[in-house]
Order: structure tokens, then sequence, then C-alpha cells
């Protein structure tokens, strides 16, 4: 059975290929047109997919939206109506792409995709937010959370996913409904605290760590949480439900203060009383999170009784929170998969119907996320050799890791591209930039010079498998699904404070990402030579991107955001391109040689 | 390739004083040409990057990294001219640009009459510039230096056209620049019709959200009362494949 999962029109489009229970490929549209956390539908996602396959849309027995439609188009009505007349603008906005696109999305897909209507089938959200955590996981039985925005109507859900003689299944147990969530609590306050809704989470994640929790009462009055884990917003305090724009009220401005302009200036440690309150405010909001979730997997645990969990959901990915839920929680193993949001709801989708509906018996664990496009060593040599790019090739890949190691030994910083993208919002070792994380220094330079981003946001380190428990400190026995994925942060351990400062945030955590030599060879090879020489197998592993720009696909993107940024070398395969000789390309005697319009064919 | 139409120019020399009256509107519009010349430079190195004849691909790779290095001169000038805050702020979108992926969307004779049209405009709109900034050197000279490559990237997708009409493919290059032209025309066309589009159905909606919306406004308030969250026993909904047909 070969299907096609697609998830779209929210944000983080994207398309995965499900072969008879096999994932074959699974890929973001936002890689593929360059537009960050591209809403639109997948077509170039969809197409890599069937590239990959060597398939024609025409051999998919289904293709499945992740979601219901018209449930997230009637969520939209009742809630105008519940809320006439403050929301007009949002009723316009809104109803207006419903009716220009969403409602006809069918009629777009046979269009565009070029498919047969009898292909399109329809999941559920957060069905599909389960469906691809427990079907991926090593798990037979298995409490399954989910907990992001919202869906169609429900925010936060509970299932038990079982999979004996009879196949694969996942039942519903229980669910809460728009408004109240704990993924638009979070959301609303990364609005408020001057970040980008869908984009900013993380940064309010790095600068709760600079604060002190202080505002816990008031975040008590925002969200009252039962003892069994439902929540209830008071929606005086926010409008996300009705505002075309906004997601709180001036009521929550009288409540904390008032809001962070976005591209305010934020100094952090704080020096300023503002400052100060916007990072005690994420402290807060960080910790009352943290502290839902784990009552929500207690919830999910009295109610199914098993000792796995599977989280999915934008919220799972609030790698902090996995930590409590690792260390506090009632469940014995935890596994949340690379692709958590949105994202990954298209491979769910896909899984589902494969597993559920199609009968078709689940397949090991995926316990790699390299599901992207690859990048063709040859199309690199070429693309170089034509474009005069000065470059070294190597012939084996230990050669080019032991060069490599020289440059990062050197203190230098390098882009780092190998086989293909990661699915979901981490580097992994497929797109990466590296550097050496003893440095002190190299945090800020990567924040200030590389990627542009914010100074207080911290960096990942990549370790080797067997060195982790001498770097960190993770609950025992219980890491092995979180850490391949970078799916919680671990407390540096005293030596690793000392040792690696560039990848220890000032709360002493890290989110540490486990490498493999049997999942991701190359990567682990390069931490070895490193670690040979310099006594550290970890690397300072970061996103191969700049500031809101989505992580690089091809040769040629790298090859351009290598030269945007102050990185010192680039290796693609097993190809190394040095920017001290790349420099003298940009220079306008260069540039100014017209040979080659002269040097025509005829 | 900053778009502006050659036969234009003279409007850009009579509305130039007001454009550029002062230096925090040049500095605004420098920052708006290095964003757009970024993304040119992502567009011509995508064309690179996919291009498999050998010359072709070493042009574009060139006329990338002129774009790049034209965003760099706007960017560092605008820097130079305004120092303020916002202008350090903006920053950060000085480095981003976005790519339209031109040469995946066109074939190559389109994508390369498409280059040279939007030179040739660039470089008229740029020399208009040039000889308005006649008194502040360092910017007559910036858009001289500017101009250079632009005539560099003319000259090239020209001899490029030249090339294929001599070995017989005139009318296709005549056609693509046609094509491009029209499609100019065509998309400023259809840019206006979608905001006037936007428009209209934005008040008949409007309209509509006050006459409509209130009689199942009051409906809705009395059949369902409002949520007051709490736990839904879930009901098993999507588990078969008729329920999977369904789009609600």
């Amino acid at each position: 059975m070969k299907v096609i999962g697609i998830s779209a029109y929210f944000h983080d489009s994207s398309a995965a290929l499900v072969i008879d229970g096999k994932v074959v490929a699974a890929a973001q549209e936002e890689r593929f047109t360059r537009i960050k956390h591209d809403s639109g539908l997948p077509l170039q996602a969809v197409r890599f997919c069937l590239d990959y396959a060597g398939l024609t849309i025409d051999e998919i027995d289904h293709i499945v939206f992740y979601e219901k439609p018209l449930q997230r188009f009637e969520r939209l009505l009742v809630t105008h109506l519940a809320e006439f007349p403050k929301g007009g603008g949002q009723f316009v906005s809104s109803i207006g792409r419903w009716l220009s696109r969403r409602l006809w999305m069918k009629n777009e897909w046979i269009r565009e995709l070029g498919c047969r209507a009898d292909q399109i089938l329809c999941s559920e959200h957060h069905l599909s937010h389960a469906a691809a955590a427990f079907l991926h996981s090593p798990y037979e039985t298995a409490a399954i959370v989910t907990a992001d925005g919202v869906g169609e109507w429900v925010t936060t859900s509970i299932y038990r996913g079982i999979t004996d003689s009879s196949g694969s299944r996942i039942e519903k147990l229980q669910e809460l409904i728009f408004p109240h969530s704990i993924g638009l609590l979070y959301a609303a306050i990364t609005a408020y605290l001057g970040f980008e809704v869908n984009e900013g989470e993380y940064k309010v994640m790095g600068l709760a760590a600079y604060g002190t929790p202080r505002y816990m009462a008031e975040f008590e009055k925002l969200c009252k949480v039962n003892d069994d884990a439902s929540l209830v917003l008071d929606m005086d305090y926010f409008c996300y439900n009705w505002h075309a724009t906004d997601a709180f009220t001036p009521a929550l401005e009288a409540l904390l203060g008032p809001a962070r302009k976005p591209h305010a200036k934020l100094t952090l440690p704080a020096v300023t009383d503002d400052d100060r309150r916007y990072s005690d405010i994420a402290a807060s909001l960080q910790k009352f999170t943290e502290a839902y979730m784990l009552k929500l997997v207690q919830q999910a645990q009295k109610l199914t009784g098993e000792k796995n969990l599977c989280l999915a959901g934008g919220v799972a990915l609030n790698c902090v929170a996995n930590l409590k839920l690792l260390s506090e929680g009632p469940f014995e193993s935890i596994y949340v998969q690379s692709a958590a949001g949105d994202a990954g709801g298209a491979l769910g989708a896909a899984l589902y119907m494969t597993h559920v509906i199609g009968g078709i018996p689940r397949r090991p664990e995926l316990n790699h996320a390299f599901l992207g496009a690859p990048v063709e060593k040859s199309d690199v040599v070429r693309f170089f050799s034509d474009c005069g790019v000065p470059f070294r090739e190597f012939a084996t890949t230990t050669e080019m890791c032991r060069a490599v190691v020289d440059c990062l030994m050197d203190g230098e910083v390098g882009g780092w591209v190998q086989g293909r993208f990661e699915h979901g919002p981490r580097a992994l070792g497929g797109r990466s930039i590296i550097a050496d994380a003893r440095q002190p220094y190299m945090r800020e330079r990567v924040n200030k010079k590389i990627k542009y981003r914010e100074e207080f946001r911290p960096f990942a380190p990549a370790c080797l498998a067997e060195d982790l428990k001498k770097w960190f400190v993770l609950p025992e026995g219980r890491v092995e699904y979180m850490t391949p994925f970078m799916c919680c942060v671990a407390n540096v351990s005293e030596e690793g404070k000392k040792v690696l400062p560039a990848i220890t945030h000032v709360d002493g955590t890290a989110r540490v990402q486990r490498v493999e030599a049997a999942h991701n060879p190359v990567f682990h090879e390069l931490l070895s030579i490193f670690k040979e020489q310099s006594g550290v197998g970890v690397l300072l592993n970061t996103s191969f991107n700049l500031k809101d720009e989505p992580i690089c696909n091809s040769h040629g993107e790298a090859f351009a955001t290598f030269m945007r940024s102050e990185m010192d070398f680039l290796v693609i395969e097993n190809c190394l391109v040095r920017k001290e000789d790349c420099l003298r390309l940009s220079r306008e005697e260069y540039q100014a040689d017209e040979t080659l319009v002269m040097a025509g064919r005829n | 390739m900053i778009s502006t139409d050659g036969t234009l120019s003279m409007f850009v020399r009579v509305i130039a004083p007001v454009v550029w009256r002062n230096d925090s509107k040049v500095a605004a519009k420098f920052r708006r040409f290095s964003a757009t010349e970024a993304g040119s430079a992502l567009d011509m190195l995508k064309a690179a990057e996919l291009e498999k004849d050998s010359r072709r691909r070493k042009l574009f790779f060139r006329h990338a990294l002129d774009e790049a290095r034209h965003s760099n001169y706007f960017r560092d000038h605008a820097r130079q001219i305004d120092a303020s805050e916002a202008g350090l702020n903006s920053r950060y979108d000085l480095i981003h640009a976005t790519r339209q992926n031109l040469y995946q969307g066109l074939p190559l004779v389109d994508f390369v009459a498409f280059v040279y049209l939007a030179e040739r405009r660039g470089a008229a709109h740029f020399r208009s510039l040039e000889s308005h900034f006649k008194d502040r050197p360092e910017i007559h000279d910036l858009f001289k230096r500017i101009g250079k490559d632009e005539n560099f990237h003319i000259r090239y997708s020209k001899r490029l056209l030249d090339e294929w009409t001599r070995e017989g493919r005139g009318s296709e290059v005549r056609a693509a620049l046609r094509r491009i032209r029209l499609n100019r025309a065509w998309d400023a066309w259809r840019r206006s019709g979608r905001q006037m589009g936007d428009f209209v159905s934005r008040l008949a909606l409007r309209i509509s959200y006050f006459v409509v919306v209130p009689p199942f406004s009051l409906i809705q308030r009395v059949l369902q009362p409002q949520q007051h969250g709490g736990w839904l026993t879930a009901q098993q909904t999507t588990s078969n494949m008729d329920e999977m047909e369904k789009m609600f």
C-alpha cells in the first residue's frame, strides 16, 4: 500500500510517503520554497516524495490529509457566532481564506497534484499526531498524549495505542476542546513577550532560564488546572479566539504589566526592570507548563495503566518540560518523534491509514530522522568545479572528517551537509552548523555573527552515545528514545559545565543529541575523531540556517548561507570549501572579468 | 534586478526628489534594495545550482555573487547613512531574503529573457538615480559601480539570447521576450485585480457579518451554552474507510 500524508494550510506544511509501512520520505515544504513555516499546499514536498520513490501520483493508493477541514471550519463559525460582535476582523480574514481556497481543498489537490478525488482521505488532527508518535515508536502498547494549539476542535487528548495479533488500534479516551489549550496559553504569552507565535516558543524557553518564576499566582488566575488535568483559561485575558491579529487583551497587560514590543531590545542577564519582568514571566510560564504536562501524563497513566508514553503535538517540542516528564513522571519510557509538531501530522496521517485502516503490520521503530532530500556528491563536485569555487575533495569520509576536525580545533565554525536532510525542526547532523563546544566565546560568535539571532539563545550539543553519561545527567534508563532527536534537555554534569561552556545554558542544562554509529555513521565518525584529538566527543550543533530562514536543503542553498554568514568552512559530502579561498570570488575585479561572455560557443 | 520599468526612468527622475528627500528615506530605500538584491542573488544561485550547462552555470553563479555584493553595498551604505537604533535593529532583516524560484518556474529561454529585461530596467533605474545623486559622490559612485555590473548582466543575457537566435531558435527567443513583457503587465493587472477583489470581498464579508451572523449568533447562544472546559469523554470517529473519506 502506497500512502502519501499531507499537512497544510496552517503552518509547517509537509508531505510524507509510506510504502507498505516503510517511511520512504518526509519533508517540510519550507525546505523547498524557502518560506519559513510555509503553510501552502506542499506541492514540492509531494513531488520530492514521489521522485525519491520513482512513483507517479497515479500509483499512490491514498493521499491522506492530516485533519478534517470542515470540522475546523465549523469551529471557526461556531466561535464567531459565540463571540459576535467582537470578531469582525478575524471573520473577514479567516472566512475569506476559507471561501476562496480551503473549502475547495479537494479541487485544488486534483488540479495541482494531478490526483483523483477517490484518492483523497482525511484523518483527524490529533489522531494524526497520535499515530505519528505511536506507530513510529518501539512500543506495542502505550499511552499517547497529544497537546498543541488547536486542531479541528481538540487542543489536548489522551489515547491508548495497541498493537496485537489483530493489528494496530488507537483508542481515543479523553479530549479538551478549544479555546482551553496549554499550547495556546504558551502561544499567547509568546506574543505578549514580543516573539512571533509558532516561531518564538523556543526563544521563550531559552529566556525562561534567565528568570525566576515569581508570577505563578498570576498564571493560576489565567488558567485553572483541575485535579484531573483538565484546564480552563480565563478568556477575559485572551482574544485569540476572535481577534484578527492579537492573542491577548489589555486585561493581561493589567495583570502582568505592559507587553514587550516585537524586536525591542532585550539584554540578558537582565539589566532593566522590564527585562527582568519578561524573563520572570517566561520562567513562570515554563514552570506552569511543566507542572501541567506532568499532571496531564499522570492522568494519561491513570486512564491507561500503561508504562510507556508517546508524546506528540507542538507542546511535545518543549524539551525542558520533557525532562520533567522523564524524571518525575509515572512512565518508564517516553517516545517523542523528530517532527512532533504539525509537520509530523503528514507522517501520522499516512501511518494511520497504512497500519490502522489498511491493516498493514507495523515495522520496527524509526530510529533516525533522515527522510528528506539527499545531496549527490557528483552534483556538488560539478557545481564547485563549474563555478570556480576552490574546494578539496577527499577520497574517504575519514580523511574528510580529519580535515574538518583540524578546522574545529583551530576554533573555526563550519557548515556540515551530509546525506538526506532531517524531518522535523532539529538539525541532527544532516544540515548542521558545527563548532567546538569547549570554547567559551563560541556561543556569542555563532549567535551574533553566524546565525544573526538573539544573544541569549542556547546551543545544543551533539554527543557520542558512549560518552553521554560522562557529560550529561539524565534519568537512568529512560533516555533511549528522547535523545536521538534532541527532544529533551539534560543537566550538564559538573565536569561538563567546566569543559563545555558553549553548550551549557545559564540554568546548567543542554538539549542534547545522542549520536549513534548505527544511525548516523559519518557524524559519529566526526565526533570520534574530534574526541581523539581533543578528548571530548561533543560538538556544538545548530541548524544550518540564518535567523528567520528555513534550514538548507541543497548544496547551492548551503553555499549561499555559508557565503552570507561568517562561517569559516563548509563541508558537503566529501568536499571542503574554506571561506578564505572564496573571498576573491566576491571581489569586483574578479567579477569584472568578462572572458566568459566572450567564450561563447559560436 | 530591482524592477522598475525602463520607460519610467523619466518618472523616476521626476519623483526622486520626493522619494529620496532625506537621509532616513535614503537609508530605508537602500535597505529595501539590499533585500531585493539578496533575493535575486538567491534566485541566481539556485539557477547556477540547477543549470547543467557549465558556461551558463558559471555566468549565473557570477551574477549571483554580483547581486550579493550589491546587497552588501546597499546594506553598508544604509548603515552609514542611518546609524540610529531603528537602522541597527533592522540589521537582522538585511540578511533575510526570499527567493522567487524563477529558474524552476520558467523555461530556460524565458528565464534568460527575464534576466535580460529585468537587468535592463534595473540599469535604467540606477542611471536615473546616479544622475539624481550627482552632488553626493559616495551614492553617485555606488550606483555607478552597480551599473557596471548590471551592464555585464545585460550583455551576457543578450549574448545568450543572440546565440539561441543564431542557432535557429529566433522565434522561441522573440516569443519568450514577448511573454515576459506581457507577464509583467499581466502580473501588474492581476495584482491590482486581486487588491480590488480583496477589497470587495472584505466589504461583502464585513456587511454579511453584521447582517447574516446576528440571528444565527442568537440561536447558537440559546441552543448551545458556552463550553466551560473540562474533559470530554471522546468518541472514536475516524476508525474505518467510510469515515476517512469524510471531510467532516
